[in-house]
């Protein structure tokens, strides 16, 4: 079936609604109020013919009365048997005499307003007397010309059945074929027959009678007919077809079926066809007394006349109505299809918006019970975001379609909207079911007409991205690990979780050992991958329960929790410890470093993250002071040490300006001659309250803080001082030698310093020697070469330190501009007794005199080192064998006659 | 764009109601329908058992038939029609007693009742007090009128007078009267004598048997010896065969007309006992040749058997049922006074053709049939009126104080004028 238009459809509903249930109320009105008046009217009509039938039979039966009356007349009796006596024809003297004696009584016995004539028949059958003296008079009824007529047959009918009727009306020859009927009595003289009396009755007298129009109406007729075989006389003037009675006939089968009923017999009325085809309402009677038939008939259209006014009136009523009311209907109507349009577009508008949204957006119903929610339309964002067209939603209940709206809380927010109305908001819900996992923001809100709109932003990407950020916050970004501030939060739980369940806990520090030199050395490059190494290491050793942060630089702290007892943490430790001592392979090098662990225990060596962090840290500095490579639990006299190393800093920092700075000179003696050279400046402290501390406690410490840069500065400056002042005593030859930090080597300032130094002391070339330890110097060595090379365009004399201990290249050192090797002690330590220090050493000596540098030894102490030395053509002694590191004042006035103490 | 029919059709499944309302419209329907009419109640009184019952059952039987095709045809105003059969057991008095209860317990319409003049009698009071409506079927003597019975039987001027006359014309003018001991028999032979009188005849003898009566040598005896033109018979009931019997013994075939002898009698009798020159008087015989009473003897027979036979009396009673049903129809109600009212006006075609209720005589316009019995027990007619002759209860060749009182001189004659043979009546 084709869709039909709306406005069609409207009118079809219209039609339907009001059009119908008035028509047929109009029709059932009509047809009762027609079949009532068709009802009564055929009453009516009936009533008339029933009036009609017996104003006839009254009629007739009042001339049948008259013809037995007259009949038993003395005059009727006398005349007739005087006449029958005698013989000849009527024109006879005699019978004309007894016709004029009888005459004026037989006159007077007839009635000629009614009565055409009376004649009297003997009982031979001679009519012996008529009033008119019509042709029939004298003939015989028996034998004569009028043995066939209605008088004939009549006088029989009489005579046999002593009987008085009234015979069918007919023309009648005598009478000039004028249409008559007649009652014959017979006479009877003392029971005996002796003739008859006949009254001759003519149309004329009945007409009035049958022509009564009285109830009729305009078009009121009574048709009279008799049959003649088998055709229908009309014995009485008809109004619609001009033919006098008694001459218009028709075939019976084509008479009127009122007639034809009525001359059947039957009687009863109803709508029907008249003679002449119109409609009319009918009653239909059989007139024995006169064998006609006859109809009573009124047209439809005048009885029924009030039932067509009112279906007239009806239709026109009904008409005017539905032209109204399809007029409001069409008005209405075309309100309501804009109306519909504007909501059409609305609605389109609201389509094109929602399908744009990035927000999913559900509309639902909520059932009987506002329990659960039917899904009604879904936007094209919802569909991609649940994974399921719309068609497939909707009418599904929403807890049949996503299972996991109950356990996020999504369908209780939709119920209390539903039943509060309030517009509920839950932000970053995580929907899941087997299907989804979606992190959404939702805002349900109840629509007017009971409806709920859930919207949904999908935010798992935005959650995503979130707690990436997260991560990288709580994270280190270069090995993964937790950082500082993770560390801190998550020993906090553990420490919460560890005080309920009292469990230990255990904090460690762990610093790699020379992880500075192999930075500097090998680069961050290199470094980081180090960190990274370790990271995995660590993470290996541990629960996936333990925490493992990185602290910053080369330090990382492992926290174990849920521990039995100290033997779980040695344990561990020493798992850390070896596995960190493994060699690393980093870009295709082997680097080396070992752990320095610190251990602070929960819950004897502090109770809270800061003082566990600061005790673990405490036991780690232990460790490196034990000689690094260690494991180091914390005992409480670390913690005075901790506190001591930071009253150190503090202290440090103003010693510049406090000038308890102080160098102190060892003498280098030249091997060749026994002279002195030079000397090293040695830098001390002089703390005001712990005495002299030692360079290798505080120089690490100016080296973490920075300090050293200040140090560095002072150091050159007074050392080209006191050169100065010792020139000015007249130390003409003697080289002043100052170690450079890597710290100072990076400071683009150095080359300034030392010039401007040199500048301002008006010192030479070589009064000055500067020395950089090997893994300084290989660290960046083109920057390390630019740098030497600017200082060596000062004049003076660069020096390695500590050779031997690095991993130097030959092939880098042969690029530096370096005059000078010295020799470390450790090597010279042994080099009497170890043949491999002893080998190293001689080798030392020979590459550098091969690459034209001058070697220096350090902490020669014995004359069997010195000897070795100076068979081995080593250029510079330095050590106690020839004096001790001391202050100028002490060591300047035996500068001019040089006397090696010892 | 919106889908109207979804706005329209989602919240209500409209099939749904369409189901509830038709439903609704049913149930209201069924119970206001009318409640099932009640029958509308016809008495018949007949005589089921003695003399007359071999005749009446008959006209029972035609009663049946006309209200079984009445409530083929969906009854009267809707009511179907309930025949209440009361037996007269062939008496007078135990006819009005049943009449009674009829009337007053049974709660009848109307009346179709009667055979012999004596019962109409004795019931035509009861039908007078309770205003009510009563058919009789028979043709008869006449001098009576009831505003509460119509006689659809033949009046004197259409049986009686007519008969005689032509026995006389025809037959020979010395008759001799044999009859049943009631009034119709008596009433009918005045009638005779009138026309015998009239028309100059000799009557030469009158002989009157109680009903039932079975020994006719001696009448037979009488009229070998008087030798009359024609014999004119009013004998009634069983006593007709026994009649019948004693002249076939003795051979005599004198012309006789028979008055209460029809089909039904003739066939009952058998044709043991034919008469070859056995005349009767009626208005209808079974084999006219018109095709309702072709339709009405085939319907007939085919209800009741092939060897029944239809008459005079049974298809009056038969018509008598359609022009109460019409006169019914007409007045929209049973009650027997308002049909009574319409009944003057009634007329049907029925299988003796047109009859019609004169209103003035409330007698039947009637044809007049001349017929010889045939040893089958039919009629052959041997003439036939063109005309339907109107009734007239009293001849018109007397006074209706003068027929009174002739009529009361009969009923106060002695019950046997003459049972003897061979001794004239005066």
């Amino acid at each position: 079936m084709t869709r039909l238009t709306l406005s069609v459809r409207l009118t079809l509903g219209f039609v339907l609604v009001a059009v119908m249930p008035m028509a047929g109320l109009a029709w059932f009105y009509l047809t009762t109020f027609e079949r009532t008046l068709t009802h009564t009217v055929l009453q009516n009509v009936s009533t008339i013919a029933d009036k009609k039938t017996d104003q006839i039979n009254t009629f007739i039966n009042e001339r049948l009365d008259d013809a037995r009356t007259q009949a038993r007349r003395s005059v009727a009796r006398d005349a007739l048997l005087s006449l029958a006596s005698l013989a000849g024809p009527p024109g006879a003297a005699d019978r004309a005499v007894l016709d004029q004696r009888y005459r004026p009584g037989l006159l007077a016995l007839a009635d000629d307003s009614l009565y055409h004539d009376l004649l009297l028949i003997d009982l031979d059958g001679n009519v012996v007397f008529s009033i008119r003296r019509e042709a029939d008079l004298g003939t015989n009824l028996q034998r004569g010309p009028y043995q066939t007529t209605l008088l004939a047959h009549a006088f029989r009918q009489a005579m046999a059945a002593l009987h008085t009727d009234l015979t069918p009306f007919a023309p009648y020859a005598p009478s000039a074929d004028q249409v008559a009927a007649f009652l014959v009595t017979p006479v009877l003289v003392q029971g005996r027959a002796v003739g008859a009396l006949a009254l001759q009755l003519s149309l004329d007298a009945l007409m009035p009678v049958v022509l009564d129009r009285t109830g009729l109406g305009q078009s009121g007729e009574t048709v009279l007919a008799q049959r003649l075989g088998q055709e229908v006389l009309y014995t009485a003037p008809l109004k619609r077809v001009d033919q006098a009675p008694y001459s218009y006939r028709v075939p019976m089968g084509d008479s009127a079926m009122p007639m034809q009923q009525a001359l059947l017999g039957n009687q009863g009325s109803g709508v029907t066809r008249d003679y002449v085809g119109v409609e009319v309402a009918a009653a239909w009677r059989y007139l024995p007394a006169l064998r006609w038939g006859m109809v009573v008939k009124i047209d439809s259209a005048e009885a029924l006349a009030p039932a067509h006014q009112a279906v007239r009136l009806t239709w026109l009523a009904f008409a005017v109505f539905l032209l109204l009311s399809t007029t409001a209907a069409w008005l209405l109507g075309r309100r309501f299809v804009q109306t519909e349009a504007s909501l059409a577009a609305q609605e389109a508008r609201y389509r094109a918006m929602l399908g744009n949204m990035t927000d999913a957006v559900a509309v639902l119903q909520a059932d009987a019970g506002g329990q659960d929610f039917v899904f009604v339309d879904l936007n094209a964002t919802g569909q991609r975001v649940l994974g399921l067209t719309r068609q497939q939603v909707l009418g599904q209940p929403i807890t049949q379609l996503l299972p996991g709206v109950e356990a996020c809380g999504i369908l209780a927010a939709m119920r209390d909207a539903h039943q509060t109305g309030q517009t509920f908001t839950l932000p970053w819900v995580n929907y899941q079911d087997a299907r989804l996992n979606l992190w959404v923001d939702t805002d349900t809100v109840r629509l007017p007409g009971g409806e709920l709109m859930l919207v949904a932003q999908d935010v798992s990407e935005r959650k995503a991205s979130q707690a990436r950020i997260e991560h990288l916050a709580r994270h280190d970004t270069l090995t993964g690990l937790f950082n500082r501030y993770t560390l801190e939060t998550r020993l906090d739980q553990a420490l919460l979780s560890a005080r309920r369940n009292e469990e230990k806990l255990a904090v460690l520090f762990i610093d790699l050992d020379r992880f500075k030199a192999i930075n500097d050395a090998m680069g961050h490059h290199v470094g980081d991958l180090l960190l990274i190494e370790v990271a995995h290491r660590l993470l290996a050793c541990v629960r996936e329960s333990d925490i493992v942060a990185r602290q910053g630089g080369d330090e990382f702290v492992v926290v174990l929790s849920h521990l039995d007892g100290k033997l779980d943490v040695a344990t561990v430790a020493h798992k850390i410890h070896q596995t960190l001592a493994q060699p690393y392979v980093l870009e295709g090098s082997v680097q080396h470093t070992s752990p320095s662990i610190g251990i602070a225990l929960f819950p004897q060596d502090g109770h809270d993250v800061v003082s566990l962090m600061k005790n673990a840290d405490a036991a780690m500095y232990s460790a490196k002071e034990q000689g690094r490579n260690t494991i180091q639990y914390f005992t409480a006299t670390m913690t005075t040490k901790a506190s001591e190393r930071i009253q150190l800093e503090r202290d440090l920092r103003t010693a510049i300006d406090a000038h308890q700075f102080e160098l102190y000179y060892q003498p280098q003696i030249r091997t060749l001659d026994n002279t002195l050279c030079g000397v090293e400046a040695l830098i001390r402290w002089h703390h005001p309250s712990r005495g002299l501390v030692s360079p290798a406690v505080f120089i690490p410490l100016a080296e973490e803080t920075g300090l050293i840069l200040p140090i560095g500065q002072w150091v050159i400056a007074q050392a080209c001082r006191q050169r100065a002042l010792w020139r000015a005593q007249g130390v003409e030859q003697l080289r002043v030698a100052v170690n450079l930090s890597a710290h100072q080597l990076r400071d683009p300032t150095l080359v300034a310093q030392v010039k401007a130094a040199m500048q301002m002391h008006q010192l030479r070339g070589d009064d000055l020697e500067l020395e950089v330890t090997e893994s300084v110097a290989m660290s960046d060595p083109q920057a390390a070469i630019e740098q030497l090379q600017a200082l060596r365009a000062l004049g003076l004399t660069l020096a390695i330190d500590d050779f031997g201990t690095g991993y130097s290249s030959l092939a880098y050192l042969k690029r530096l501009p370096i005059q000078v090797l010295k020799l470390d002690r450790e090597f010279v330590r042994d080099i009497e007794t170890d043949p491999n220090d002893a080998a190293i050493s001689a080798a030392t000596l020979a590459l550098a005199h091969s690459l034209g540098m001058k070697v220096v030894a350090e902490g020669v102490e014995t004359a069997a080192q010195r000897d070795f030395l100076a068979a081995h053509q080593c250029d510079v002694l330095q050590g106690y064998l020839f004096g001790k590191p001391e202050p100028a004042e002490v060591l300047g006035p035996r500068l001019l006659d040089w006397a090696p103490r010892g | 764009m919106t889908d109207l029919s979804q706005l329209v059709a989602k919240p209500v499944p409209s099939w749904r109601w369409v189901v509830v309302l038709l439903a609704l419209a049913l149930g209201l329907g069924l119970g206001l329908r009318p409640a099932p009419a009640l029958p509308i109640r016809v008495g018949v009184l007949h005589a089921l058992t003695g003399a007359m019952a071999s005749s009446e059952r008959s006209l029972v039987d035609a009663l049946q038939l006309a209200v079984e095709e009445l409530n083929h045809q969906g009854g009267l105003l809707g009511r179907p029609v309930q025949l209440v059969v009361a037996d007269t057991r062939s008496e007078p008095t135990h006819a009005a007693a049943e009449a009674e209860r009829l009337i007053t317990t049974e709660q009848v319409s109307v009346l179709f009742a009667c055979w012999t003049s004596a019962c109409r009698k004795a019931v035509k009071p009861v039908a007078e007090r309770h205003q009510h409506l009563m058919f009789y079927a028979l043709q008869y003597e006449g001098l009576e009128q009831s505003p509460n019975i119509i006689y659809t039987g033949a009046a004197p001027n259409q049986q009686i007078i007519p008969g005689t006359h032509w026995a006389m014309t025809n037959l020979g003018r010395r008759i001799y009267l044999v009859g049943s001991d009631y009034i119709f028999p008596r009433a009918a032979n005045m009638l005779i004598k009138d026309v015998a009188a009239a028309a100059g005849g000799v009557v030469l003898a009158e002989h009157y048997f109680s009903l039932g009566h079975r020994a006719f040598d001696a009448v037979v005896q009488d009229i070998e010896r008087q030798q009359p033109d024609v014999i004119l018979n009013t004998l009634n009931g069983d006593s007709n065969l026994y009649w019948l019997k004693a002249l076939k013994a003795r051979g005599n075939t004198m012309p006789m007309l028979s008055f209460s002898l029809a089909e039904s009698e003739l066939q009952a009798m058998g044709a043991d006992v034919f008469h070859p020159y056995h005349y009767a008087v009626w208005g209808y015989f079974q084999n006219l040749s018109t095709p309702e009473n072709q339709r009405f003897v085939r319907v007939f027979k085919a209800r009741f058997g092939a060897d029944r036979v239809t008459s005079d009396p049974v298809q009056a009673s038969y018509n008598n049922v359609a022009l109460w049903a019409n006169a019914v129809r007409e007045s929209g109600t049973d009650n027997p006074v308002r049909v009574n009212q319409a009944m003057g006006r009634q007329s049907l075609a029925g299988p003796s053709g047109i009859v019609a209720v004169d209103a003035q005589t409330r007698h039947l316009w009637r044809a007049v049939n001349i017929g010889v019995a045939r040893p089958d027990g039919q009629f052959e007619p041997v003439q036939s009126s063109t005309e339907l002759v109107r009734p007239t209860p009293w001849p018109g060749y007397r006074g209706r104080a003068e027929w009174q009182a002739l009529l009361d001189g009969l009923a106060a004659a002695p019950a046997a004028v003459s049972s003897a043979p061979g001794r004239p009546s005066p």
